[in-house]
């Protein structure tokens, strides 16, 4: 199967999605996480995960926590805060919007002759 | 979502990111680890599995990065990074940096210091008081004569009670009081109000309570008074304990029932001082003794009350207008019930509205405000662009010393929008530090000119506070300046010839910046001569202006006013005082003569009277109007004005004595022509109407200003036309202020209650009443100085570097035989040619100005001859003086080390 690139924009959502779902969690987790959800279809530099938890930070999204992760090493780990809830909700919404129109333009073409 | 929240957040990590970096390093690290230990265990090798991990990672210095990007403010960042290296840059020509803010304070600040001019006298809105946009003031525009005057009280009741747009109005009259507390006299100035003075402005009480509605309806009620706060502090020490207790103002006691709130300062500023206290205008006879015979609540002549009005909400000021238009019609024909007829006709007003915060002081001085203020405006603009002239002379020489650098760093792939953003940059840096010191400028510009009491020919007091209009002003101007200073260097970069430049040994294109500078040079010195031409007239002017003056050596009489009226006294007692004190005055050591006059000549104000000679040969009576003072005996010896015929006044000349006046030689001209005025009788129509004697005939004099024409003149005794106002006048020998102490003990011990006000000297007197000349002149010659020097700078240096630029060419010359005496003059020839250029431009710029104001002037005329070619002459001294270190330079080149640079 062709590897895509992730629709811009798009990523914030994931992570966002991500971090719900599990509700603590960290950096390495949420990029397997999506790398393995979306069957490797999405193509994700795994490194640019970190410049958007940084502004996810800024925004007042996800808060940071750090916890012990075997001996002389701690992760950083991510939550939602309320504010990181709506906007979650925010852009699935926008983006389940913008799939459905653009499904509704494609359709009739794939149903032609 | 929430940018506020971000930026507030952003701003708190600020501090934090020291280990913001180190955590985000640790994240990353930590995911390549793990990622690493996955890939081992997928089989790979140590060092296999570390690189897979950071192929799948990305670049961690380039995430790094952008990481970093959010926790910041990319734009303004490198905007402030821009700051940092342009005042990097600027710090290394610590020479430059000085002349250019320096001149570029000097240029903003004054504009700065008008512009807080025009903003308390037209623009701020009324402080201390709520919703000030729906206050207008009313001021009547008098039918007869045009001039604005203001409400007797039965307009004001009728404006008040019959309007349909006003929410209210309230009156007031601002009069001097004297207010006695614990043993002590002072003279305040205060306000008679009507009762809904503060309902209608909405002021809340600092401390106790303001007027309440039925307090002081009928005349003689309502004995209590609310002190300012300023006076509160100053006099009782902000002492809360004051409510309760009385006070006495002129004859009446007055319990003080509250302070008004800091920040409320009255309406008007004129009369140089905010109001100290407010009294019930019902209790007028009580707080001001002088208006005891007045009818000032019935008299419909008295047109003495200012009207302020709130509007409506949702009516418009022009609404208010046709409204109260309406109403003064309907006025007319009560006044002529009241007044009569003919007195009515002079009576008869057409109310104008203005809005409060614009009508901060007596508005038939509009005009001179405007057109003066108009003046200052010019003058600070030319200051302006003379600073920026001269700075941008330096930027263009800044800017094509870095030329190569510049060259070099473009042909190294330096973007030239980038270049030019750090040149538009450094400029604006240099106009802010400009405008930065122009606040400093500007304060002490504001300082100096509210030492000029009167320079607005109004009595109006200027509390200058660098406001937010004020400093958004100067942001505005320091930015607009900057970016106009980026032009000539943007302009050089754009041009930039790059092959040129590098192979170019000198390394600089003489030509564009040469033109650049000759042109700046010849703007330096027309901008030089409009100013030294402004300064030559309005210095002739204010000359002309104090020779106008026939005081003998005004700076010698000590000057004070003496206003037995206020004080409370009658006539008997008044008289007593006015000849016990001339008589101890007149005893004390260094005290030469000492006198009372009603009206101080040149102070602005004027007396004025109508008289009627008696039959002539025809049998004809001529009746003219005169000007009229009133002086004690010994007067014209104290100004040192000479009696010309018969005798000055003497202590013969007494209430029971045969009335007598001194008239002046304009009079005795206009009056008596070819006749002997002494002996002759005349009739004067005020004060108490009589014949009078003329036993004297004294110089010529000018009254109201210098520039008011020479009027007949009729001086009588003050023993036998006493008045309650007069000023007493002490010539002494050496500074006369020394006399003052003196002179309030021998009042004190007189009445010890007598406050002694307004002590200056008579010319100090004069120096405030040419206050408007004063400023212009001594503004424009220190200008017009400044102008010189900016400009001699800039002809030095432009010399300078043109010189050094040919230095090769000038030591061909020399070595082929040109004499140094012909290089310097061919130097300095090119040079007068320039300042010829500036000469002609500034001459013609000038000439048209110094019509403009022409009114201003006085003695002179606008095209001078003299002033012009003074002018001219200090320029080409300047202008060769500056131009000859560098020329003498030229005439010096040794051609042998000139020609060996090469």
């Amino acid at each position: 199967m062709d590897r895509a690139d992730i629709p811009p924009g798009t990523l914030e959502m994931l992570i966002l999605k991500t971090i719900a779902r599990f509700g603590r969690i960290h950096g390495y987790a949420i990029a397997k996480f999506i790398q393995q959800a979306t069957g490797g279809v999405l193509q994700v530099e795994e490194g640019s995960l970190y410049p958007a938890l940084q502004r996810m930070l800024v925004k007042g999204w996800v808060t940071a926590e750090w916890i012990p992760s075997g001996p002389k090493r701690r992760a950083r780990t991510y939550r939602l805060t309320p504010a990181g809830r709506k906007q979650l909700t925010a852009e699935v919404s926008a983006f389940t919007r913008v799939v459905e129109a653009i499904t509704r333009v494609i359709q009739p073409l794939e149903e032609a002759p | 979502m929430n940018p506020l929240g971000e930026n507030w957040r952003k701003l708190l990590l600020l501090r934090r990111r020291p280990q913001m970096e180190s955590e985000l390093e640790e994240e990353m690290r930590f995911h390549l680890e793990m990622q690493a230990e996955e890939n081992r265990a997928e089989g790979l090798s140590d060092e296999e599995a570390a690189h897979a991990a950071r192929r799948q990672f990305g670049n961690t210095a380039r995430l790094g990065e952008r990481s970093r990007e959010a926790w910041e403010w990319p734009v303004l960042e490198s905007w402030i990074q821009d700051a940092r290296y342009a005042l990097r840059g600027l710090r290394a020509s610590p020479g430059f940096l000085a002349v250019a803010i320096l001149s570029l304070a000097l240029g903003i600040g004054v504009n700065v210091a008008v512009f807080s001019f025009v903003n308390v006298l037209f623009l701020r809105p009324l402080p201390g008081v709520p919703d000030p946009g729906s206050l207008v003031s009313v001021y009547p525009r008098n039918r007869a004569s045009g001039g604005f005057t203001s409400c007797s009280y039965p307009e004001f009741e009728y404006y008040r009670d019959h309007n349909r747009t006003l929410s209210g109005v309230l009156a007031y009259l601002r009069i001097p009081m004297t207010l006695r507390a614990g043993g002590q006299a002072e003279r305040i100035h205060g306000e008679l109000v009507s009762p809904n003075y503060f309902t209608v402005l909405d002021v809340k009480p600092a401390l106790g309570r303001l007027f309440t509605a039925g307090e002081a309806e009928a005349p003689g009620s309502g004995a209590v008074v609310v002190l300012s706060h300023g006076f509160w502090e100053r006099r009782f020490g902000a002492d809360p304990g004051v409510l309760g207790r009385s006070v006495r103002l002129g004859d009446g006691s007055f319990t003080i029932i509250g302070v008004a709130p800091r920040g409320y300062q009255g309406i008007v500023l004129d009369w140089y001082g905010p109001p100290s206290a407010w009294v019930p205008v019902t209790m007028y006879r009580q707080a001001v003794p002088p208006l005891a015979e007045v009818d000032a609540l019935g008299s419909w002549g008295m047109q003495s009350y200012p009207l302020v009005a709130r509007l409506r909400p949702g009516v418009s000021l022009e609404a208010a207008a046709a409204d109260l238009a309406v109403i003064s019609a309907r006025l007319t024909s009560q006044r002529r019930e009241a007044m009569g007829r003919s007195l009515a006709e002079y009576a008869e007003t057409v109310p104008e509205l203005f809005p409060a915060s614009q009508a901060r002081f007596w508005p038939g001085f509009r005009r001179n405000v405007f057109d003066f203020l108009a003046l200052l405006s010019a003058v600070a603009g030319l200051v302006l662009l003379l600073a920026y002239v001269n700075v941008a002379n330096l930027v263009v020489a800044r800017a094509a010393r870095r030329q190569r650098e510049v060259a070099i760093r473009l042909s190294l792939g330096a973007g030239r929008v980038r270049l030019m953003r750090q040149w538009v940059t450094e400029n604006l840096v240099l106009g802010g530090l400009g405008g930065l010191a122009a606040l400093l400028v500007a304060a002490a510009t504001a300082w100096f000119l509210g030492g000029f009491h009167q320079m607005f020919r109004a009595p109006v007091r200027l509390d200058i506070a660098l406001d937010g209009r004020v400093l958004a002003f100067a942001l505005i101007l320091s930015a607009i300046t900057g970016a106009a200073l980026a032009v000539f260097p943007m302009r050089l970069a754009s041009r930039l010839d790059l092959n040129r430049m590098l192979k170019s040994d000198t390394g600089t294109p003489g030509g564009t910046r040469l033109r650049a500078q000759n042109g700046l040079v010849a703007g330096q010195v027309a901008l030089s001569v409009v100013l030294v031409v402004g300064a030559g007239l309005f210095v002739r002017t204010l000359a002309n202006a104090y020779a106008a003056d026939p005081t003998f050596r005004p700076e010698e009489v000590l000057l004070t006013d003496l206003d037995v009226a206020s004080a409370g006294y009658d006539e008997r007692r008044g008289g007593a005082l006015y000849a016990q004190l001339l008589e101890r005055v007149r005893a004390l050591p260094g005290v030469r003569a000492a006198a009372l006059v009603f009206v101080v000549p040149l102070g602005g104000r004027r007396g004025g009277t109508n008289v009627e000679t008696g039959p002539d040969e025809t049998g004809r009576r001529k009746k003219v109007q005169v000007g009229f003072n009133v002086v004690s005996p010994g007067y014209f010896r104290t100004v040192g004005i000479p009696v010309v015929r018969g005798r000055d006044f003497n202590a013969s000349d007494r209430p029971g004595a045969a009335p007598v006046a001194l008239i002046n030689e304009e009079m005795a001209r206009r009056l008596f022509p070819g006749r002997e005025p002494l002996g002759v009788q005349f009739r004067v129509e005020w004060p108490p109407a009589g014949l009078v004697e003329v036993v004297g005939v004294v110089r010529d004099g000018r009254f109201r200003s210098y520039r008011s024409e020479i009027e007949p003149t009729v001086y009588l005794p003050l023993a036998q036309r006493f008045l309650r106002s007069m000023n007493l006048e002490v010539r002494g020998t050496g500074g006369v202020e020394r006399l003052l102490p003196a002179v309030r003990r021998e009042l004190a011990a007189l009445d010890p209650d007598f406050p002694l006000t307004g002590a200056q000297t008579l010319a100090a007197h004069f120096d405030n009443a040419l206050s408007q000349e004063r400023l212009t002149a001594s503004l424009l010659s220190g200008l017009g100085l400044l102008a010189l020097a900016l400009a001699a700078i800039g002809i030095y240096g432009m010399l300078s570097y043109a010189t050094a630029q040919r230095t090769r060419e000038i030591g061909v010359r020399m070595a082929l035989g040109a004499a140094g005496g012909r290089v310097r003059r061919v130097v300095l020839g090119r040079l007068l040619r320039l300042i010829a250029i500036g000469l002609g431009v500034g001459m013609a710029a000038a000439y048209p100005l110094a019509r403009l104001v022409r009114s201003r002037l006085f003695g002179v005329e606008p095209g001078d001859p003299l002033v012009y070619l003074a002018a001219a002459a200090v320029l080409i001294a300047a202008g060769l003086l500056a131009g000859y270190v560098p020329a003498r330079r030229a005439s010096r080149v040794d051609p042998v080390v000139a020609l060996r640079c090469e």
